[in-house]
């Protein structure tokens, strides 16, 4: 009687842990066809300079310096796309492996 | 069993068409660090105030500070291994602050303010960019 209670709590425990595998399987596809948006909209800020600049509020080389900034900015965003999908990556592989069980 | 089905099926949908090799590489990453952050931070905080001080004499010292945050920043990240994100935002970062040290601190060009209030507004935005992702970086 108590085998059969056993093997009855480790059937319920296998079928929980293979739910959570799903789960996280889940949302590590879901993150995967996601696409990240933009983190900052430049295109913007090259509007404003330019306003700034027809305006004289800046100079002539301030506004080329700032458009260039634009550049090293735009440099920044995909950098930071591209560690946010990897840190995010990671996470969901730790869970996948706590969910499967596995200990490293 | 099931344990490797799973684990592969996770690093094949990771990859790709990728290698292996590359798939574990892609996982072998700089993990949260707290002096990166701070510093991250710092240089977050520092062109808040710098801001507040276009158009007075302060402003040079502001300028400063923030460039030594800068290059702290990036000489730190890149003494970290598998952190090529971070160490691409911190140059790209420094180049940025570099512009506006040049104009205070050694050209010493008369500056407008809406240059200086931009240039401090774009180092703040890209700042907390940073501070975003280095924070979330995983544990």
């Amino acid at each position: 009687m108590a085998n059969f209670f056993e093997s009855g709590f480790t059937v319920l425990q296998e079928l929980a842990r293979e739910k959570r595998t799903m789960d996280a399987m889940k949302e590590l596809q879901e993150w995967v066809g996601n696409n990240h948006t933009e983190l900052a909209d430049w295109a913007k800020e090259a509007e404003n300079y330019t306003a700034m600049f027809e305006n004289k509020e800046i100079s002539e080389d301030e506004y080329k310096e700032l458009m260039g900034d634009l550049k090293h900015s735009k440099a920044i965003s995909d950098a930071a796309d591209d560690l946010a999908v990897r840190s995010k990556a990671n996470e969901m592989l730790d869970n996948i492996i706590i969910a499967a069980g596995c200990v490293l | 069993m099931k344990r490797l089905i799973v684990l592969f099926l996770a690093v094949m949908t990771m990859s790709g068409c990728a290698t292996v090799t590359q798939v574990l590489d892609y996982f072998d990453m700089a993990r949260f660090d707290n002096n990166e952050y701070l510093l991250a931070v710092q240089i977050r905080t520092q062109a808040n105030l710098g801001a507040r001080k276009c158009g007075t004499p302060d402003v040079n010292r502001e300028v400063s500070l923030l460039w030594n945050h800068s290059l702290a920043f990036k000489n730190y990240a890149e003494s970290i291994p598998n952190n090529e994100e971070t160490v691409t935002m911190s140059s790209e970062l420094l180049e940025i602050v570099r512009g506006l040290d040049q104009r205070y601190n050694v050209d010493k060009k008369e500056v407008s303010m809406g240059y200086c209030t931009s240039k401090f507004g774009l180092i703040e935005k890209n700042a907390t960019i940073i501070t975003n992702v280095v924070g979330a970086k995983p544990r």
